[in-house]
């Protein structure tokens, strides 16, 4: 398990990422998570919640509710053109951020 | 699954229930309810389902702060108002006054009833008439010192619950008890001797002459009056 400070401007990234391969709900993001790291990471729920609040907000996606089997109302959310570009900028953002922290980086 | 709800009730009880935000609650627990399930598909018991998905819930208020949802405030732990100084200088003043008005309006009635008997034995109807209107202008006192207590007590009725007292107050309030200790014991005393010599009045009166009945009634009434005076000044 990585700390949660050194995830934290990344987990918007993670999400659109995800996004990128077509529409998705809550736990699904949530599940691919912990199994594309093989459990490295495992994000909190309020923490991908919160950022679905805060990528609608910004426009980067869509919400559509959609009746479950169950009967039960799911959020469905589709990534937005501007939400791939901001992914896109954050892609540039963390190889810039990789070069400069691996710089101080020593095998020991 | 039920601990799960709970869990969910609990971390949204203080939230406002607004349309949005019981959608995000009925959304998370959409969530923790497929987590759940699926860890219990994997092989894992009740109680280990459920501890994970706990753990992996988060923190609310992270959530609610993206939202822009400030938390309401729950009026019984954030108001409990302070008290100080002052609050404590005005509600013991009060109480003193409190108990001396009661007091004094008790005694005032029993004092009316025992002038009604003097008087009554002394100028017979008339004697009467102006007894009663004595007993009738003491209760009317009485009662009034008792509406102008209660009124006055009103204002100190958020001390009935919880409130904030700063240690060194609480500390000079429980000296100062400590001081009064003597006077309450003396004043009880005095008003349980006073009580039991009472009767003292009405037998002795009767024994020396049946017509002073009346004056050793009035005399009991009197030392009633004194004792139940004490009783409440000291309480």
């Amino acid at each position: 398990m990585i700390s949660s400070d050194v995830i934290r401007g990344y987990i918007d990234t993670i999400i659109l990422c995800l996004l990128l391969d077509g529409e998705s709900y809550g736990y699904e993001i949530s599940k691919k998570i912990k199994q594309m790291t093989d459990g490295m990471y495992v994000m909190k729920e309020t923490t991908l919640y919160s950022a679905f609040a805060r990528l609608e907000k910004n426009g980067y996606i869509v919400p559509t509710y959609r009746e479950e089997a169950n009967g039960r109302q799911r959020t469905y959310y589709r990534i937005t053109p501007a939400g791939a570009d901001y992914y896109r900028q954050k892609c540039i953002e963390w190889k810039v951020t990789r070069h400069v922290v691996n710089t101080f980086i020593r095998e020991m | 699954m039920e601990t799960i709800v709970n869990y969910l009730d609990n971390m949204f009880a203080a939230l406002p229930k607004t349309s949005r935000i019981l959608r995000l609650k009925e959304e998370l627990l959409a969530t923790m309810e497929e987590k759940y399930l699926e860890l219990k598909r994997e092989g894992k018991s009740e109680n280990e389902a459920i501890g994970i998905v706990i753990s992996e819930f988060g923190n609310i208020d992270e959530l609610m702060r993206e939202m822009g949802i400030v938390r309401e405030q729950n009026p019984e732990e954030e108001q409990i108002p302070a008290i100080g100084e002052p609050e404590i200088e005005a509600y013991l003043g009060f109480k003193r006054r409190f108990g001396l008005l009661v007091g004094l309006g008790v005694t005032l009635i029993l004092a009316g009833a025992a002038l009604l008997l003097v008087l009554a034995e002394r100028l017979g109807g008339f004697g009467t008439v102006i007894g009663l209107i004595a007993l009738f202008v003491s209760i009317a006192a009485a009662v009034g010192m008792f509406v102008y207590s209660g009124v006055k007590a009103e204002q100190f009725r958020y001390l009935k619950s919880d409130f904030y007292m700063p240690h060194e107050i609480r500390a000079s309030l429980m000296r100062r008890r400590e001081a009064f200790m003597p006077s309450y014991t003396f004043a009880l005393t005095a008003g349980v001797v006073l009580c039991v010599l009472s009767p003292a009045a009405l037998i002795g009166a009767l024994a020396a002459n049946e017509s002073l009945a009346f004056y050793g009634a009035a005399g009991t009434l009197l030392t009633i009056a004194g004792a139940v005076f004490l009783f409440i000044y000291a309480g």
